[in-house]
């Protein structure tokens, strides 16, 4: 019996013997893990401080492929990041393009990405544009002669997410994480007001014994056919009438009535249309004097002059606001404040699908102007870049402008854009003379919030032969930021050798938060170590 | 019975030899490396706080709304972060003893010329 409680004894000291040999070896191997997670954490808080506070080698750069030692801090602006290289680094690492296109010049195509509504970036963005050799020149800068240990992995996304939707004469603004915010609403509208059917005057008048009646319309949107007016309880009009874009009618009785369709003096004027969205109804208060002349007819919109301007307001506790604009916005631009994070957002009313002119943004040199017949397709299908059939109009430019904050200034008003000539990138907008394309300098465009350029079709240009292009439209790039203000980047050197983000024995994690032009970033870096 | 008692021995010193594994594992000196770099970031969360001009005069005007606001956006980047706001006892901004792991304050001056503490927690 005793034998048996001796062997026991010494079978349980060598199990206890070999678990302390086995977990000594595991403390070992994990404890080596441990200081490398460590090292590597204190890395990431170095390596994002000097990421963010360096204007890196070259000091301007805004071409990556250029770059000796990443640094994104604007060498003129102590404490911010440079919205140029911020749109470089998005460049390399894959904007999401809405279509990949080409500039179609004489010699030479050039790749160009549509990046919005009439909106290009230079080059081709996809991450296979970065040349190997950079990713081993950031690292080496970062960590040294061990940088081939090391692999970085930065994402920069705006702090705040703001929705900006246009709905008639307001522009609603939400933001996310809800709270109180202010904000600044910038838009551009045309000068003619809203667009759609609209009654321009209702008249009731006496002559003689007769009352008379008379109702002057103005169709500013798509064609409409009227279908029937009412003045008061009183039909004058039930039957149809073609109403074409920028035409004006007045719709009166054949005979004047003897009695007064108002039966009281508060009488209202209606008309009933319909048009390609729906069957719609307007009305208006009708007045009892005699009206003054009213010329029926179409005319060609006045489509060089936008408005722009502002308006302030402040979200509610729920993150939500609205802000009234007048006359018709295409356009509008918010610029949200909290207490420390701020951001900017803008959309588009739905404007037209195919723009006359495209404004290229090109880090190094500034924005070209170009005629989107000459924007092409980089591969086969639909275009989605620019309209490029053989009859596309020559004229379309009518305003260049840039938007300062508050107000617009025009920028050219001698540039006539023709597609019909060679594109020469070398030419710098102006001079008055007729180009295929010109670059607008940077320092040319200085701080401003947004450029603005209005279009129109040609007016000999028959309509049913450009199909989809619109008759006139406006394009704005905003320049905030300098790229699209909810773009994320998101750049990692592990792309040198693997598609995904990679095993590591220790991967670490810092994040900061930054300001670059408008808009407030997090950033985020993670060092993965390897053995 | 002498094996009942070598058992229950070895097992203690096996749980003890557990124990002693735990306290030294990896993950708490992983949480202890990750927790420097959580105080630098937000030590940087606070400094901005402190020198917005938007918050400054936000405060002044409205107190209560500043303070909320700031969280809601503090909340955001650091979901355990929380900001306060008071004023200096005897000339000094107050330590915060409830804070669980960090606690920052920052005296700054408010548009009207009143100092007052902002306080970031974690």
């Amino acid at each position: 019996m005793e034998s048996i409680d001796m062997l026991i004894a010494f079978s349980l000291v060598a199990f206890f013997m070999l678990g302390v040999y086995f977990l000594s070896y595991y403390f070992a191997e994990s404890s080596k893990q441990t200081e490398a997670a460590a090292a590597s954490k204190l890395d990431a808080q170095e390596i994002l401080k000097k990421i963010l506070q360096s204007p890196g080698d070259p000091s301007g750069w805004t071409d990556l492929n250029q770059v000796n030692s990443l640094g994104l801090a604007d060498p003129l602006l102590p404490g911010m990041l440079d919205p140029r290289k911020l749109m470089a680094l998005a460049a390399a690492s894959g904007v999401a393009a809405e279509a990949a296109c080409r500039i179609n010049a004489a010699k030479e195509d050039y790749p160009v990405t549509k990046i919005g509504y009439g909106i290009y970036m230079w080059g081709a963005l996809t991450p296979a544009d970065v040349n190997p050799a950079v990713y081993e020149r950031i690292l080496r800068s970062l960590f040294g002669d061990d940088w081939s240990k090391y692999d970085v992995e930065l994402r920069i996304r705006p702090a705040l997410k703001i929705n900006v939707t246009l709905a008639g004469s307001q522009v609603h603004v939400e933001v996310y994480p809800r709270g109180v915010y202010d904000v600044d609403v910038c838009y551009v509208a045309w000068n003619s007001g809203p667009t759609g059917v609209h009654i321009r005057g209702a008249y009731v008048w006496r002559q003689g014994q007769k009352y008379r009646v008379r109702v002057d319309v103005e169709n500013t949107g798509s064609p409409a056919v009227v279908t029937r007016v009412e003045v008061g309880n009183v039909v004058i009009f039930s039957d149809s009438q073609l109403l074409g874009s920028y035409c004006k009618t007045s719709f009166a009785p054949q005979q004047p009535g003897t009695s007064n369709p108002c039966g009281s003096a508060t009488c209202y004027a209606r008309v009933i249309f319909t048009n390609a969205t729906g069957t719609y109804t307007v009305q208006a208060p009708v007045t009892f004097d005699p009206p003054s002349t009213f010329k029926s007819g179409c005319y060609m919109p006045d489509v060089t002059t936008p408005i722009s301007a502002c308006a302030s307001g402040q979200t509610g506790e729920d993150g939500r606001g609205s802000v009234s604009v007048s006359g018709s916005s295409v356009f509008a631009y918010a610029y949200v404040r909290g207490v420390m994070l701020k951001g900017v957002n803008y959309t588009y009313a739905g404007a037209g699908a195919v723009s006359l002119v495209g404004l290229v943004a090109k880090p190094d040199a500034g924005v070209y102007v170009i005629h989107s017949k000459l924007i092409q397709n980089a591969g086969s299908g639909a275009s989605l870049c620019g309209y490029d059939a053989p009859g596309a109009p020559a004229l379309g430019l009518r305003y260049l402008g840039v938007f300062l904050g508050g107000q617009s200034a025009p920028l050219y008003d001698d540039l006539t854009i023709n597609p019909g000539l060679n594109l020469n990138l070398n030419n710098v907008c102006g001079g008055g003379i007729d180009i295929g394309g010109c670059l607008i300098p940077w320092d040319r465009i200085g701080r401003a919030k947004f450029l603005i350029a209005t279009v129109s079709r040609n007016s000999q240009g028959q309509p049913s032969q450009y199909g989809e292009i619109p008759q006139n439209d406006v394009i704005v790039m905003p320049l905030t930021g300098g790229l699209p203000p909810l773009y994320e980047v998101h750049f990692a050197t592990w792309r040198r050798w693997v598609g995904n983000r990679p095993e590591a024995l220790a991967v670490s994690h810092a994040s900061a938060v930054a300001d670059a032009g408008e808009i407030t970033y997090v950033v985020d870096l993670w060092v993965f170590r390897y053995p | 019975m002498r094996w009942v008692v070598e058992l229950a021995v070895s097992s203690f010193i096996l749980v003890l030899v557990l124990a002693l594994y735990n306290y030294a594992a990896p993950g708490s000196l992983a949480v202890q490396a990750g927790e420097r770099g959580r105080f630098a970031e937000l030590s940087l969360f606070a400094v901005r706080l402190a020198s917005s001009p938007e918050f400054l005069f936000r405060l002044w005007q409205d107190w209560d709304g500043a303070v909320q606001q700031a969280n809601a956006e503090a909340k955001s980047i650091e979901p355990l972060a929380s900001v306060n706001v008071t004023r200096p006892a005897e000339g000094a901004c107050p330590s915060s003893p409830q804070a669980p792991r960090f606690s920052i304050s920052l005296a700054t001056v408010l548009p009207n010329g009143t100092t007052v503490c902002v306080v970031v927690r974690a």
